[in-house]
C-alpha cells in the first residue's frame, strides 16, 4: 500500500486518472445501477475499445520518442482496404484457393503494408530529418490519398464468415479482439522496460543530441519506432475489419484525436521521454467508459468531443501548475539551506 | 528574369509543376483552358486561401495551428443563426459578429499557449475539439438549406464581380468571394513585411529567445497571431457558408490538414521564421488544380489527396535534408 | 545614492535557479564611458547578472537603478529603453533574416513606429556599419555569413540605437588576434562617444587590458573591483577560483609506449586540415586553441559523428574507420561532450538512468532484455567511485549540482571501460572542490594506462594535467610541446601567446 501511494506521488497525472476513471464508475453506478456492469456491458465495452487501445500504444510509442504520428488511422484505413481486397477476391478468385489461405494472406497484407507505411513514415523522420508533425502529415494525406484514389470513397464488404467470427467471437465471455489487444499490450510494456530499445526510446525521447553522443543510433530507433507504431495501425485495421465487416477509407476520423487524447491524458507527455504505457490502457478503459456512459445519457458526440477537449485541457493546466509548485519548492528549500 | 530569380527555389518548382500540369491538362482536355475552370477555381479556394494566410502567419512564428476549422464554423455558424433568430440582414453585422468570435477563440488559443508552454499543436488540437463542442450545444448542429439562408448570404453567394459569357452563349461570372481574398491576401502581406509586428513574427520564428532579448514581448505577439488568424477564420466562416449548398456545421473540421499541406507545400518552414505569401497561394492553387480537373485527365477526383501527398513529400523532404546537412555541419543533430 | 555619472547601479542582487544559487548579494555600480570587465569562471553567475540588468531575467532580491531609476523588474523593452544593449555570446540574432533586418531590429522596435520600410531599415544598417567602417551585403541571410561577421552585425545592431552602455559576454573566444584587435579599435571608438563597455571574460586578456576597472565575482558571490595593473595572471586566478592554484602536475609514469590513437593527416574541409597526431597509453594529451579550431570538430571526427574527407585513423596500431558513435564505443572510445546539459545529460531521468545510458550493450541479457540490478549495482559503485553527492541512484540528476553533473557523466564514460578517453571542457561552470576531484580522476585514469585527450580554453588546466600539448590554430596543429618542452617555466605564457596568434615569438614573447 505505501509503495503504492508512493508510486503515486511521483506521478500526479496517474492519481489524476485513476481518481477520474472511480469517479466515472460511481457516477455511473448511481445513475445506472450496478446492475449496469454486467457481462454483456463489460464484453461490448471490450469490443469497442481494443482497436482505440491499439492506435493508441502506436501513437504512444512514438510520442514517447518525442514525435508524433498523425498518419496512424491513415495507415489503418489503407491496410484495411488492401486486404479487403484480398478477402472479397478483387486480386485472385477466393474460391480457388481455399478460405484459410485467402485469410492468411490477407492478414499477412495489412501487417506487412503497415509495417512498411510506418517505415516509410521512419525514414523521412530520421534520414532527412523532416519534423514528426509535418512528416505524418504529408504521409497521411499520401496514404489516405492512395486508400481514396483506389476505392473512391467506397466500402468494401462481405468478408469470409471465418474472418467475421475473429471480431466478433469470444473465448470464455472474453472478446478475442480484446485478447489481442492485451497480448499487445503484455509485449510492448515488457519490451518497453526491459529491452535496450525501450530503454533507448526513453533516452531518445528526453534529449536526443545526448542520446547521439552516448552512442544510441537515433535514426535506427526511429525507424524501428515508427514501423512499430505502423504494426499497431495494421493489427487495428485487422480488428476493425472483422468487427464491421467493412473497410472505408474514412473510418475512424475522429480516432486520430482519440488516440492522441488518451496518450496525453494516460500521462505520455507531449514533448517525449516520460509516461507509461499502463496509463495509456486506463485512459483507454476511462475513454470507453466515458463513451458508454455518454451513450446511455444520450449525449450529442459533439459534446462527448467538448468533454474530452476539456479533460485534455485540465489535466495539462494540473501538471503545469503542480512543476511549478515543485520547483518553487525546491528553489525555497535551497534558499533555507543557504540561510543556515 | 529578374523576378524569376527573386523568388526561392520552392516556389520556381511549384511553377513549373503547375505550370506543366496545366498544359498537360489542356492538351488532354480543351474545356479546361476557359474562364468558367478560371472562376470555379476562384470561388472553390476562396475559403482555404484566408484560412492559409493565418497558417503561414502562426508556422512564420514558429508554431501551429489545427483548430482554425473549428474556430471558422463557429464564427460562421453562430452568426448564421443569430442573424436567422434576429432576422438581421446586414451584411457588416453577419461578418462582424464573426470575426469578433473568431478574435476571442484565437486569443484564448495564445492564452492557453502562453501559459501552458506545451507544444501550440497539442494545445490547438484540445481546442479544436472544445470549440467545436461548445458551438454544438450552444448553438446547435441544424442543418440549414440554401433557401432558408438569410438575404445577405444569398446576395454574398450569387452576387458576381465580373460577367461574361461563354461559348455556350451562357452566363458565367467571378465571385466576389474574390473580394475579402484579396484583401486578407494584402492585409497578411502588408502585416509581414511592413510593419513592425511583421518583423517581431519572422523574428520569433527564428529564434523566440533572441526575439524577447531583442525587446518584443513575444506572448503579446502570439495573442496578436492568433488573434489575427481568429480573424481570418471568421471571415472565412461567412464566406464558406455563403459557398455552400446545404449548411452542415460539421462539414469543415477536418479540413485542417490539407490547409496546412497548402502552406508546408508553399515553402513555409514548419520550425518557424520563414514562409512567402506568393508560395503558399501557389500551394492553395495545386490543391485546387487537383481538386477541380482531374476529371480531365479522366481520374476522379478521389486521387487528389494521392497527389498531394506526392508533391508534399517531395517538398518537405528536399527542403528538410538541405538544413539537416548544414545543421549536420554545425553539429546539431536534428532526427 | 543616485549619482549622475553612473548609468548603472544594482544593489544587493539576489538570483536563484533550481538547484543553483546563480547570484548572492551582488552589488555593481557602472559609470558613463567606462571599460568594464566582469571576470570569473564560466558559470559563476556572471552571465546571469547581465541578463538581469538586461532585463531578460528577473532579480529574486536587490534593486537595481538605471539613469538614476528605480528599474528593478524591469523588461528587456526598458533597459534597451534606457539605452543597454547586450551582446550575447550566442549573439541572439536572427538566421533566416536579412543583414539589415538584423542590425535595424533593436532600433525599430525603440522607435516602436508600427510601419516599416525598406530604405529605411537598409538606410539604418548602413549607418551602423559605416561607423565602423566595415562594408557588408545588406540582402544576405545571416546564416550565410562567418562568425567574425556575426559579432560585427551584432554590434552594429547595438551601435544603431546609441547605446550608452554595451555588454559584451565573451567576445573574443571565437576571434583570431587581428579580429581581437580590430575588435578593440572598436571599442575604443565607443568609449571617445562616452559609451560604457562592460566585458564579460573569464580570462586576463588584451580585453581586460584596456579595461578601467576589473570586477571578479566568484561563485554568486563578488568578490571585489581591481584595476589592470593590479592584477596578473595569477592573482586573477586566485580572485576567481578563490584559492592558490596549485594542481598536482601529471607526470607520465606508464611503461607500455604503444599508442592508443594515432591519426594521420586527417583533414575535413572546413574544420581542419592535415592533423597528424599521436596517443600513447598512460598520456593526457592537450588539445588547446581558440574556439573555432578545429579542436572539438576534430575530437568528434575521432568519436564517428564528424566524418573525415581524407586521412587515416589508427587505434591500437590497426587502421579503423569510425563512422558513428556505435563504433566509436566499440572500439573503445568515449567521449565527454562540451556542452554537458544539450549533448551529455538526460535531466529528468536518474543517476542511475544516466550512468547506464552508454553501456546499454552490455547490460543486454541473452533474450534481449536490460539486467536492471546490474545496472543498479553499477551505478552504486559509480556514485561511491566518484564521491557523486545524492541520496540514492533513483535521484533525478536535474537536482544536482554542476559538479556532481558532470562527476555523473565521467561515470557514465568510466563504466564503458574506454581505452581512449576524450573529454571537452570537462570542468566548464564547476566549482572548486569538483574540478580538483574531476582532475584527479583523469590523472587516474591515465595512470591505469587509458590513453586521455583533454580539449580545454584553461591554460593552467591544461598545464597541470597534460603531460602533452597540442596547439591548434585555424583548423592546423601550429605547436605541438613534447614532454620536456613541458617543464619550461614560463610554459603557460608560450601556450597563451601560441593561441591567440597562432605564431611562435621568441622566447614566449614579452609580458605585458
Amino acid at each position: 500500500m505505501k509503495k503504492i501511494r508512493e508510486y503515486l506521488g511521483r506521478d500526479i497525472s496517474m492519481v489524476i486518472l485513476f481518481g477520474f476513471f472511480l469517479a466515472i464508475c460511481l457516477l455511473m453506478i448511481v445513475s445506472f445501477g450496478t446492475n449496469m456492469f454486467n457481462g454483456t456491458t463489460l464484453a461490448s465495452m471490450a469490443f469497442q475499445l481494443s482497436e482505440v487501445a491499439v492506435l493508441a500504444f502506436g501513437m504512444a510509442l512514438c510520442m514517447l520518442l518525442g514525435g508524433i504520428d498523425l498518419s496512424i488511422v491513415a495507415i489503418a484505413n489503407l491496410a484495411s482496404l488492401v486486404s479487403a481486397m484480398i478477402l472479397t477476391g478483387r486480386f485472385f478468385d477466393t474460391e480457388k484457393i481455399g478460405q484459410p489461405i485467402t485469410i492468411l494472406a490477407a492478414v499477412a497484407v495489412a501487417i506487412l503494408l503497415s509495417v512498411l507505411c510506418g517505415f516509410i513514415n521512419g525514414v523521412i523522420i530520421s534520414k532527412f530529418s523532416v519534423s514528426p508533425i509535418v512528416a505524418t502529415l504529408s504521409t497521411m494525406t499520401f496514404y489516405s490519398g492512395i486508400a481514396m484514389g483506389i476505392t473512391g470513397g467506397n466500402s468494401i464488404g462481405g468478408y469470409p464468415s471465418s474472418f467475421i467470427k475473429f471480431g466478433n467471437g469470444m473465448i470464455a465471455g472474453i472478446p478475442m479482439v480484446f485478447i489481442v489487444a492485451v497480448i499487445v499490450f503484455v509485449v510492448l510494456i515488457l519490451a518497453l522496460d526491459h529491452t535496450k530499445i525501450g530503454h533507448e526510446i526513453h533516452y531518445i525521447g528526453e534529449n536526443h543530441t545526448a542520446s547521439r553522443f552516448t552512442g544510441i543510433d537515433n535514426e535506427k530507433v526511429i525507424m524501428k519506432v515508427y514501423s512499430i507504431s505502423g504494426l499497431m495501425a495494421g493489427i487495428a485495421s485487422l480488428i476493425i475489419m472483422a468487427r464491421s465487416d467493412s473497410a472505408r477509407c474514412g473510418y475512424g476520423d475522429t480516432y486520430q484525436l482519440q488516440v492522441i487524447m488518451i496518450s496525453v491524458l494516460g500521462g505520455i507527455s507531449p514533448s517525449g521521454g516520460k509516461g507509461r504505457l499502463y496509463g495509456v490502457f486506463i485512459a483507454t478503459f476511462c475513454m470507453q467508459l466515458m463513451q458508454t456512459a455518454f451513450t446511455l445519457w444520450q449525449f450529442s458526440p459533439y459534446s462527448k468531443k467538448l468533454i474530452w477537449g476539456m479533460m485534455l485541457l485540465v489535466i495539462m493546466l494540473i501538471n503545469m501548475v503542480q512543476e511549478r509548485v515543485a520547483q518553487q519548492a525546491k528553489i525555497r528549500e535551497m534558499q533555507a539551506k543557504r540561510a543556515v | 528574369m529578374k523576378i524569376w530569380k527573386k523568388v526561392d527555389k520552392t516556389q520556381q518548382f511549384l511553377c513549373v509543376i503547375i505550370l506543366v500540369y496545366i498544359i498537360v491538362v489542356s492538351m488532354r482536355n480543351a474545356q479546361f483552358l476557359t474562364l468558367t475552370t478560371l472562376f470555379n477555381l476562384v470561388r472553390s479556394s476562396a475559403g482555404t486561401t484566408i484560412l492559409s494566410m493565418g497558417v503561414l502567419v502562426i508556422m512564420i512564428a514558429g508554431g501551429i495551428d489545427v483548430s482554425f476549422p473549428a474556430v471558422a464554423i463557429f464564427g460562421g455558424y453562430t452568426s448564421l443563426r443569430i442573424c436567422m433568430a434576429y432576422g438581421i440582414e446586414s451584411l457588416f453585422v453577419t461578418f462582424a459578429i464573426s470575426i469578433l468570435i473568431g478574435v476571442v477563440l484565437g486569443v484564448v488559443n495564445a492564452l492557453l499557449i502562453n501559459m501552458l508552454k506545451l507544444e501550440p499543436f497539442i494545445i490547438t488540437l484540445s481546442t479544436a475539439s472544445v470549440y467545436f463542442g461548445l458551438m454544438t450545444i450552444l448553438v446547435g448542429t441544424k442543418n440549414v438549406g440554401a433557401s432558408d439562408l438569410p438575404a445577405q448570404f444569398k446576395m454574398l453567394s450569387s452576387a458576381k464581380l465580373i460577367t461574361t459569357t461563354n461559348a455556350y452563349g451562357g452566363t458565367i461570372g467571378l465571385s466576389v468571394f474574390i473580394i475579402p481574398v484579396v484583401l486578407c491576401v494584402v492585409a497578411t502581406w502588408f502585416l509581414l513585411n511592413k510593419t513592425l509586428i511583421g518583423k517581431g513574427i519572422f523574428a520569433m520564428g527564428c529564434n523566440n529567445e533572441a526575439a524577447r532579448r531583442a525587446g518584443f514581448n513575444v506572448n503579446l505577439l502570439r495573442i496578436f497571431i492568433f488573434g489575427y488568424s481568429g480573424v481570418l477564420a471568421g471571415i472565412m466562416g461567412v464566406i464558406y457558408i455563403a459557398g455552400t449548398n446545404s449548411v452542415n456545421p460539421v462539414s469543415l473540421v477536418g479540413t485542417e490538414m490539407s490547409v496546412i499541406a497548402c502552406v508546408v507545400i508553399g515553402g513555409a518552414a514548419p520550425q518557424g521564421g520563414y514562409g512567402k505569401i506568393f508560395g503558399t497561394l501557389l500551394g492553395v492553387i495545386l490543391y485546387y488544380l487537383f481538386n477541380q480537373t482531374l476529371i480531365y485527365l479522366g481520374l476522379s477526383a478521389s486521387w487528389q489527396d494521392f497527389f498531394m501527398g506526392i508533391v508534399l513529400l517531395f517538398s518537405i523532404i528536399s527542403t528538410s535534408y538541405q538544413r539537416r546537412l548544414k545543421d549536420r555541419k554545425n553539429f546539431i543533430f536534428t532526427e | 545614492m543616485t549619482n549622475a555619472n553612473h548609468i548603472v547601479v544594482a544593489e544587493h542582487i539576489c538570483k536563484s535557479y533550481v538547484g543553483v544559487q546563480a547570484l548572492d548579494d551582488v552589488s555593481i555600480r557602472i559609470k558613463e564611458g567606462e571599460i568594464k570587465c566582469l571576470a570569473g569562471e564560466n558559470g559563476c553567475g556572471k552571465s546571469t547578472f547581465v541578463k538581469i540588468i538586461a532585463g531578460v531575467e528577473s532579480c529574486t532580491s536587490g534593486t537595481i537603478q538605471i539613469n538614476g531609476k528605480n528599474l528593478t523588474k524591469h523588461t528587456a523593452k526598458d533597459a534597451i529603453d534606457e539605452g543597454i544593449q547586450v551582446i550575447f555570446q550566442d549573439l541572439s540574432l536572427f538566421d533566416s533574416m536579412s543583414v539589415a533586418d538584423n542590425i535595424a531590429m533593436n532600433k525599430l522596435i525603440k522607435e516602436g513606429k508600427p510601419f516599416t520600410h525598406k530604405k529605411e531599415i537598409e538606410k539604418i544598417a548602413q549607418d551602423a556599419l559605416s561607423l565602423i567602417g566595415v562594408e557588408m551585403p545588406l540582402d544576405t541571410q545571416v546564416k550565410e555569413l562567418s562568425i567574425a561577421n556575426r559579432q560585427i552585425i551584432a554590434i552594429c545592431r547595438a551601435l544603431a540605437l546609441d547605446a550608452k552602455l554595451l555588454f559584451m559576454d565573451e567576445p573574443t573566444t571565437a576571434l583570431t588576434k587581428n579580429e581581437v584587435d580590430s575588435l578593440l579599435d572598436i571599442v575604443l571608438g565607443l568609449k571617445k562617444r562616452n559609451i560604457a563597455v562592460v566585458f564579460i571574460s573569464h580570462k586576463l586578456d588584451e580585453v581586460m587590458r584596456i579595461a578601467d576597472s576589473i570586477t571578479v565575482i566568484r561563485d554568486g558571490h563578488k568578490i571585489g573591483d581591481f584595476s589592470a595593473d593590479e592584477l596578473d595572471p595569477k592573482k586573477l586566478a586566485f580572485y576567481m577560483t578563490g584559492r592558490e592554484v596549485n594542481y598536482q602536475k601529471y607526470e607520465r609514469g606508464y611503461e607500455d609506449q604503444q599508442n592508443v590513437l594515432e591519426v594521420k593527416h586527417l583533414s575535413k574541409k572546413g574544420n581542419y586540415q592535415d592533423i597528424s597526431l599521436s596517443v600513447r597509453k598512460g598520456d593526457i594529451l592537450g588539445l588547446t586553441g581558440l574556439l573555432g579550431a578545429g579542436r572539438t570538430e576534430l575530437a568528434l571526427s575521432v568519436f564517428g559523428l564528424n566524418k573525415p574527407d581524407s586521412g587515416e585513423i589508427y587505434f591500437e596500431g590497426n587502421k579503423v574507420e569510425i563512422n558513428s558513435p556505435e563504433d566509436a564505443i566499440d572500439l573503445g572510445i568515449g567521449l565527454v561532450p562540451e556542452e554537458r546539459e544539450a549533448q551529455g545529460l538526460f535531466l529528468k531521468k536518474s543517476v542511475n538512468e544516466n550512468v547506464a545510458a552508454a553501456i546499454l550493450k552490455r547490460l543486454k541479457g541473452f533474450m534481449g532484455n536490460i539486467d536492471s540490478n546490474g545496472s543498479r549495482t553499477l551505478s552504486k559503485e559509480a556514485i561511491e567511485q566518484f564521491r557523486i553527492k545524492v541520496y540514492s541512484e533513483d535521484t533525478i540528476i536535474s537536482t544536482l549540482s554542476g559538479g556532481n553533473r558532470q562527476k555523473a557523466l565521467i561515470a557514465r564514460w568510466a563504466a564503458s571501460k574506454p581505452k581512449l578517453f576524450i573529454l571537452d571542457n570537462p570542468t566548464v561552470g564547476i566549482d572548486i572542490g569538483s574540478k580538483a576531484e574531476i582532475y584527479e580522476y583523469i590523472q587516474q585514469f591515465a595512470k591505469d594506462g587509458i590513453g586521455v585527450i583533454i580539449i580545454s580554453d584553461e591554460v593552467e588546466e591544461i598545464v597541470s594535467n597534460c603531460n602533452r600539448v597540442v596547439v591548434m590554430f585555424n583548423g592546423e596543429v601550429v605547436k605541438e610541446y613534447t614532454e620536456e618542452e613541458m617543464q619550461v617555466p614560463n610554459i603557460r605564457q608560450q601556450i597563451n601567446e601560441l593561441v591567440e596568434s597562432g605564431k611562435i615569438t621568441e622566447e614566449g614573447g614579452q609580458q605585458a
